[in-house]
């Protein structure tokens, strides 16, 4: 099937009808249609060697080390992707990708990559399959040969312009550097666009699928208030990268409300289901939610950390949350944070599911605080709860001097 | 007439350009500005300054940057980094403190390969060595960037006189850290701090 000019274009009225809704916010089209089923082939040069340079990456992607081995969470997130889409996807091929920025992605060729970024920041299944809905959008708009075509077609344009121009002289190039100025910006809106209808086709079969469509929403406030708390701990200005004329995606506070605003639409006009599965998240992420919240942790960004921590502490501080809270402070090394990190320690080796590392960590900052004995006892009984741990040869010459 | 001044000059303005290599021959020299001095078996090359590393940092290398390093720390004071890092960035290397634990310094090597973009970082092992005529903390590693080519590191550090001193050895997993580490553990078994 060709991409159809026709179907995106109709998208794109029915998203710049709804633009005059409101107050900048915006109801987004929730009656998109897929432009692909699961046979589809690509049909001309231009998607052949797309494909070509997919699988040529997708190759890369299979062996790299930074793949994750879980196959509990893959079957997992298949499930969810599925869940979407209400239909098996066997054509679907998906790689969870040990990286912290918050991300995913989705190829032409079927092949989805989800970073442990975007795991280690939704509280429940429904934010996951936010993010899964919206990848899902691209693939099923054809989205990345459309954008591939407009850029090829403008870059040509501006080409031709910039020769015609020159050949012209005169006043001819003021004249072309404007257009060609306009045809550039035009790369970066469309992608805009693309991503906002992206965000529409994700969250329409959020609705259908039985998930809570306001998960969308939640997930890109969590992370504009992750990044207000990072920039804060820095005395730093907040600023949204992406609230520029040469972003590719809209600015994040926009579509947080064009996403909510489109909850609130679908809530309306249909019987939505609010399904959140925080349980069946806490479950599949369990194994990995040390290495998950230690990716993050260790990037030392305290105040995105704290926030993380607290955002997933809000049903009850446990011994993990507590432990991690001590190492954004031990990290930081700021004015009292000694203190703070020793009190966290302290707090989580009195929770049931505390860490050996808690017992570690809780075992040095005693001797800093000169309680030897203490300290001792601490460390010992780390090295009886981890008598293989990797820092056991450090930990026993701390014991014997 | 012009174009032949312009193609004679532009060789030497390349070569202006190109910061050259420094060969570091075999046997005793000084490293870090002069902050200690090792004995290499063989000769080493000198990589050249770069706006990423500190004042007190020296690099050396065997076969290329991409393949294997030797780095060497010297003297650096505390409230510094041993990255060059904004203020404000958001991903910090913790400040060096005289006061840091083994398990800090541990931390503050593997931030400084997270904050620039590392999500696969695995300590192996942290156990005391003697560097510098006193006991130190040799801390070993393998990590995975984003092209995916794995390596290996050994990193042994000691606060001297509230200073922090580093060696640290960094190659390409298959051949590259294990072909240097004997003379990495030469190297640091040479290491001494000049006389006061």
């Amino acid at each position: 099937m060709q991409p159809s000019r026709r179907h995106f274009l109709t998208g794109v009225g029915a998203c710049a009808c709804c633009l005059a809704s409101g107050a900048g916010a915006a109801v987004l089209p929730t009656n998109l249609e897929p432009l692909i089923d699961a046979s589809y082939e690509p049909v001309d040069a231009d998607e052949r060697g797309m494909w070509q340079s997919c699988e040529r990456v997708e190759e890369m992607i299979r062996t790299s080390p930074l793949r994750m081995d879980a196959p509990g969470l893959h079957e997992y997130t298949r499930g969810v992707v599925e869940r979407l889409l209400g239909r098996p996807a066997p054509s679907l091929r998906i790689y969870l990708m040990r990286d912290s920025s918050f991300n995913a992605a989705m190829y032409p060729t079927g092949m989805m990559i989800v970073n442990t970024g975007l795991m280690a920041r939704a509280r429940n299944e429904a934010q996951y399959a936010a993010v899964l809905g919206h990848e899902s959008g691209h693939f099923f708009r054809k989205h990345t040969i459309t954008n591939y075509r407009s850029v090829r077609r403008k870059g040509a344009a501006m080409a031709f312009i910039g020769v015609a121009a020159g050949a012209a002289g005169g006043g001819w190039a003021d004249a072309a550097n404007v257009i060609n100025q306009a045809l550039m910006l035009s790369v970066f809106q469309f992608s805009r666009v693309l991503e906002s209808e992206a965000d529409a086709f994700g969250i329409m079969l959020m609705a259908r699928a039985g998930y809570a469509p306001n998960a969308a929403s939640l997930m890109w406030e969590q992370l504009i208030a992750e990044r207000k708390a990072s920039a804060e701990k820095r005395n730093a200005k907040y600023k949204d990268k992406s609230n520029s004329t040469y972003s590719t995606h809209p600015p994040t506070e926009d579509r947080m409300i064009d996403l909510d605003e489109t909850a609130a639409h679908l809530a309306r006009v249909s019987e939505t289901k609010n399904f959140e599965g925080r349980e069946e998240w806490l479950a599949a992420t369990r194994p990995y939610r040390a290495m998950l919240l230690e990716e993050q942790v260790s990037l030392n960004d305290a105040g995105a950390s704290l926030y993380l921590l607290e955002n997933h502490a809000q049903d009850g501080w446990d011994g993990v949350l507590r432990y991690y809270e001590g190492e954004v402070f031990r990290l930081r090394g700021g004015e009292g944070d000694d203190e703070k990190a020793a009190n966290s320690y302290a707090v989580a080796t009195m929770l049931p599911d505390a860490p050996a590392e808690a017992w570690r960590n809780h075992g040095y900052a005693l001797i800093k605080a000169g309680k030897l004995p203490e300290g001792r006892e601490a460390l010992n009984r780390y090295l009886t709860m981890k008598p293989d741990a990797k820092d056991a040869g450090i930990v026993r010459f701390t014991l014997n001097n | 007439m012009k174009t032949r001044i312009l193609l004679t000059l532009l060789p030497l303005f390349l070569a202006g350009c190109i910061v050259p290599y420094e060969l570091k021959k075999a046997g005793q020299t000084t490293v870090a500005n002069g902050a200690f001095t090792v004995n290499p078996s063989i000769a080493w090359n000198v990589v050249p300054k770069d706006a990423s590393r500190t004042e007190w940092e020296e690099v050396w290398t065997q076969n290329g940057p991409m393949l294997d390093t030797i780095a060497f720390v010297g003297g650096m004071p505390e409230g510094k980094t041993i990255l060059v890092q904004k203020k404000k960035a958001e991903k910090q290397v913790p400040l060096f403190r005289p006061n840091m634990t083994p398990q800090d310094l541990a931390s503050m090597v593997e931030a400084s390969y997270r904050v620039q973009g590392v999500t696969v970082f695995n300590t192996e092992s942290i156990d005391p060595v003697d560097f510098l005529g006193g006991q130190g903390i040799k801390v070993r590693f393998n990590y995975a960037p984003s092209n995916g080519i794995t390596k290996n590191g050994s990193c042994v550090l000691r606060v001297v006189d509230k200073r922090l001193y580093v060696m640290k050895l960094e190659g390409v997993s298959s051949h590259y850290f294990e072909a240097s580490m004997p003379e990495f553990d030469r190297l640091v078994a040479s290491a001494t701090l000049p006389k006061k």
